[in-house]
């Protein structure tokens, strides 16, 4: 391996300015939790004094609590069901023939692609037609649609540093093909099933555009948070964006702690 | 005047030193080659001749000029790359033309001397492929060629022949050593290969831990290793430890396990030496054969190479020896359990450092 | 998972029907009722199935769609250039930086995936806005009379979008980089080019594929964006999802919305397309 010298002038600006987009990224989420402690009725930083007044008023509003439960209530459901459709769809795309496989991939990603507004028109518009909008029936398949390709790209590039031979190896060892698959090849590709899985969660319960066009009673929280906006940006919206914020912080340095952010940054590649 | 000089050249990486204080002069037009395992410190002495790695003490001369802190596109030196790094972007004309549009050489001379170079190489007719276009031994050619255009002041080449398969090495070796001795060039070369090293090399430093454990000719460095390992790394070899009964000159009568043997090399009586035996100059005969008259002993292995045969022979006075011998030889015909005599001419055991 | 070649192989094309039946319920039918109803014709609240181009004539000549279309265009130029300016120093740093540094950038780009967009573009509400943090302090310190016009306008926009995508063009700049054999410019350097040489015949044009796949990502991204606009752009920077949205939601003129979602997918195919041909133009030729 050669090692690449460029000029130490360079690595200095460019860390300079790796600091700067580090507190681009950063900062506004810092802030905001800072925010979400003030014991004001109005936002402002740094907050003329601080206190827990708005996490107990979220706490104690119907509204907020219903919209956290379904909304978590959806991506509970999405994310394993995500998981299965990916994983047997990665599988179906890792042992099938090399023909037509880029093409397959293709289509089973392609939803990526799809600005997610034209998929929430036409999922509401067949919704309508079988009366099942604004319920978990539309919900749900809809989440999927969105969340399926993040779990095909992570478990396919799991797959693809995957040695066959291993399941070879068990099988020759008395194994069943289904036994080799459960006992050697998931726990190996474990980090991009992880990856995946953590992918589909914060995808379903980040959505918001297609749960939009759905929804006439249930509100997820994205939801929620868009309509109380509408009148005014009251602390309780800070209080309520720092609380997803520790939950996504506590989920990812607990995968930090097992190496799996990086497999899950796969993931955007 | 002297193409290269390395003087107590010392990189350290943290707590790992892994050039650990070379010296070395390159004459002008001399080809001197960096053999040592992986991790011996022989990449990266050349990078500091490059420049891609700045020494941690020391100082390297290039041309008598002191560089050791120049940057590697301030320097004049051609570098041909272990994987060539041709650009895949460019045309093989491009690739060859980059270092003289990067110092500014007019048009017309660049062309020149781009289709010189090429021509050199014998890829004239490939000058608008590009590298992802034309074989392994093809892109080596290009390296060189693109190295060579700017007339360095030495020619560094890292493992180059590496990713070739055999029967191109042998033929990138006698090309390459041909062309230097054609352009009057300065060469270091590093490989792990020792049989690289003695076909090409007018003096082959041998590595180990960061230092130079012996610098000299291809004949030096095989018949007359320092030390045990260089001894071992350049080929196969027998290593035994004998005590000394008597000198006379540089020559001493000694004793390894019950085999008499006469050494060059000197001691005092009753010293413990190490003694290196080269495996094809020991003679072999079927015992009893006529003219054999050496120490007795046993074929305990044998190893068929196709030129040549190598044998484990198993002494009965103790200590076990290997024997090549060519396939042409009769007593080739030897099978494991035959009984053989040994006979060793005096001198060829040779003391070295342990 | 079979000895048997070739039928065993094609069996395993089994494994992705499940997904198959998904996308064909959600994705499939609804694209094709949605190109169909994109020719259906809207009158007094009632829609005529049919092949009428009216929503098309439509489009090009009422002035307003055309030129929510072009602003939505020109603001995903926007917020591609300035994005991917913003990525390649941060993807040339990561591939330079040691391991402790790398994972900690790594770090820093991925846990703003994990945080909802809502989230983000709240967070920037609370900085920009009149009476946000930029403005409070710029007041405070004396330097303006009067707020700046953070928000409500494109420079919002363009700011929290830039946020949401920005590690989507990072990584794929970063992993081009990556795949860069640092001998190529080693090569170059010990031919005599100086560093910023270096940068611009070899390290630039080597990482070409991935600005492409940054370049695609980004812009097919910003094209369907809705939420950031709404938030940060208030009614003064209209998209054209923004506008299919309200056709639809409010409007219930399905044609129309179709019509207009049928030309923002057709945008989005010129994208792919046109980088595609970018990505050919940047491969140089090889045997194998």
């Amino acid at each position: 391996m050669t090692e690449r010298s460029g000029s130490p002038f360079g690595y200095a600006m460019l860390a300079i300015f790796g600091a700067l987009v580090a507190a681009f990224l950063l900062l506004p989420l810092v802030i905001l939790c800072i925010q979400s402690f003030t014991a004001e009725s109005f936002l402002s930083f740094p907050p003329p004094s601080y206190g827990t007044r708005w996490y107990r008023h979220v706490a104690a509003a119907a509204n907020w609590r219903e919209a956290a439960l379904s909304s978590l209530v959806i991506a509970a459901i999405v994310t394993p069901l995500s998981l299965v459709l990916g994983t047997l769809a990665a599988l179906g795309l890792d042992r099938g023939p090399m023909r037509g496989r880029g093409v397959l991939y293709g289509i089973l990603i392609s939803p990526m692609i799809l600005p997610h507004i034209v998929l929430g028109l036409g999922i509401f518009r067949i919704a309508l037609d079988l009366h099942i909008d604004d319920s978990l029936l539309s919900i749900v398949p809809a989440h999927l649609t969105i969340t399926v390709p993040f779990v095909v790209i992570s478990v396919g590039a799991s797959l693809q540093s995957f040695d066959t031979g291993l399941e070879k190896a068990a099988q020759s060892l008395g194994a069943s093909p289904l036994r080799a698959l459960w006992h050697i090849t998931l726990p190996i590709i474990r980090p991009g099933l992880v990856g995946g899985g953590i992918f589909a969660f914060i995808m379903s319960f980040d959505e918001f555009i297609i749960t939009y066009f759905l929804s006439v009673q249930t509100r997820t929280l994205p939801l929620e948070i868009f309509s109380t906006l509408r009148y005014q940006v009251s602390p309780a919206i800070a209080a309520v964006s720092a609380l997803t914020i520790a939950f996504s912080a506590a989920l990812t340095v607990a995968l930090m702690m097992r190496g799996q952010v990086i497999s899950a940054g796969r993931i955007v590649r | 005047m002297s193409a290269v000089d390395l003087e107590a050249v010392v990189k350290r990486y943290g707590r790992v030193e892994a050039v650990a204080g070379v010296d070395l002069s390159v004459e002008s037009g001399e080809f001197v080659t960096l053999l040592g395992p992986s991790g011996c410190g022989k990449t990266t002495t050349l990078q500091m001749i490059a420049g891609f790695v700045i020494p941690t003490s020391g100082q390297v001369r290039i041309g008598g000029r002191d560089c050791t802190r120049l940057a590697p596109h301030r320097r004049n030196v051609g570098m041909v790359f272990q994987n060539y790094a041709l650009f895949p972007h460019m045309t093989l004309q491009d690739n060859v033309a980059f270092g003289l549009r990067m110092r500014g050489v007019p048009r017309a001379e660049r062309d020149r001397r781009v289709g010189e170079a090429l021509a050199l190489v014998r890829l004239s007719d490939y000058a608008d492929r590009y590298p992802g276009q034309i074989s392994g031994g093809q892109q080596q050619r290009v390296a060189l060629a693109r190295a060579l255009v700017i007339r360095p002041d030495v020619l560094l080449l890292d493992e180059p022949f590496g990713a070739l398969d055999k029967h191109l090495r042998d033929r990138m070796r006698v090309d390459l050593r041909e062309l230097q001795k054609q352009l009057g060039i300065s060469l270091v070369f590093v490989t792990h290969d020792q049989e690289e090293a003695l076909s090409m090399s007018d003096r082959i430093a041998v590595m180990e831990g960061g230092l130079i454990r012996q610098i000299g000719t291809p004949g030096d460095i095989y018949e007359r290793p320092a030390n045990r390992f260089v001894a071992e790394f350049m080929g196969e070899s027998n290593i035994l430890t004998a005590r000394i009964l008597s000198t006379s000159g540089s020559e001493a009568e000694a004793d390894a396990g019950g085999m008499p043997l006469r050494l060059n090399g000197s001691g005092a009586r009753g010293d413990a030496v190490t003694v290196m035996i080269r495996p094809e100059k020991i003679m072999l005969g079927r015992a009893g054969a006529a003219g054999a008259g050496g120490i007795p002993g046993r074929v305990a292995a044998l190893q068929y190479f196709g030129s040549s045969v190598h044998y484990r022979i198993a002494l009965d006075c103790g200590p076990e020896l290997t024997v090549i011998r060519p396939e042409a030889d009769p007593v080739s015909r030897l099978a494991v359990g035959d009984g053989v005599e040994v006979a060793i001419p005096p001198g060829i055991p040779f003391v070295i450092d342990d | 998972m079979t000895a048997n070649p070739k039928g065993g192989r094609y069996r395993a094309w089994g494994l992705i029907v499940p997904t198959g039946v998904l996308y064909a319920v959600t994705f499939g039918i609804p694209m094709a009722m949605l190109l169909s109803a994109s020719f259906a014709r809207f009158e007094a609240g009632r829609t005529t199935p049919g092949f009428f181009l009216d929503n098309y004539t439509r489009i090009a000549s009422d002035g307003v769609t055309l030129q929510v279309f072009w602003n939505t265009v020109t603001l995903s130029a926007q917020i591609t250039a300035v994005g991917l300016v913003v990525a390649f120093p941060v993807a040339m740093l990561m591939r330079r930086a040691g391991p402790g540094m790398r994972l900690a950038l790594m770090f820093v780009l991925v846990s703003p995936l994990l945080t909802s967009i809502i989230v983000r573009n709240v967070a920037w509400m609370l900085i920009l806005g009149r009476s946000g943090l930029i403005n409070t302090w710029l007041m405070d310190w004396g330097l303006i009379s009067s707020p700046l016009a953070l928000m409500y306008n494109r420079l919002g926009v363009i700011i929290a979008v830039v946020h949401v995508y920005l590690p989507f063009a990072v990584l794929p700049i970063y992993a081009a980089l990556r795949a860069i054999d640092p001998a190529r410019e080693n090569a170059a350097a010990s031919l005599g080019a100086p560093p910023w040489r270096v940068f611009v015949h070899i390290t630039l044009p080597l990482a070409m594929p991935g600005v492409v796949a940054a370049f695609t990502l980004l812009f097919i991204l910003s094209m369907g964006v809705y939420l950031t606009p709404v938030i940060l752009g208030g009614n003064f920077v209209v998209t054209l999802p923004m506008m299919i949205t309200d056709v639809a939601r409010n409007q219930y003129n399905w044609p129309f919305a179709s019509a207009m979602s049928v030309l923002l997918l057709a945008s989005i195919v010129v994208v792919v397309a046109l980088a595609s041909a970018l990505n050919r133009a940047f491969s140089p030729p090889r045997n194998d």
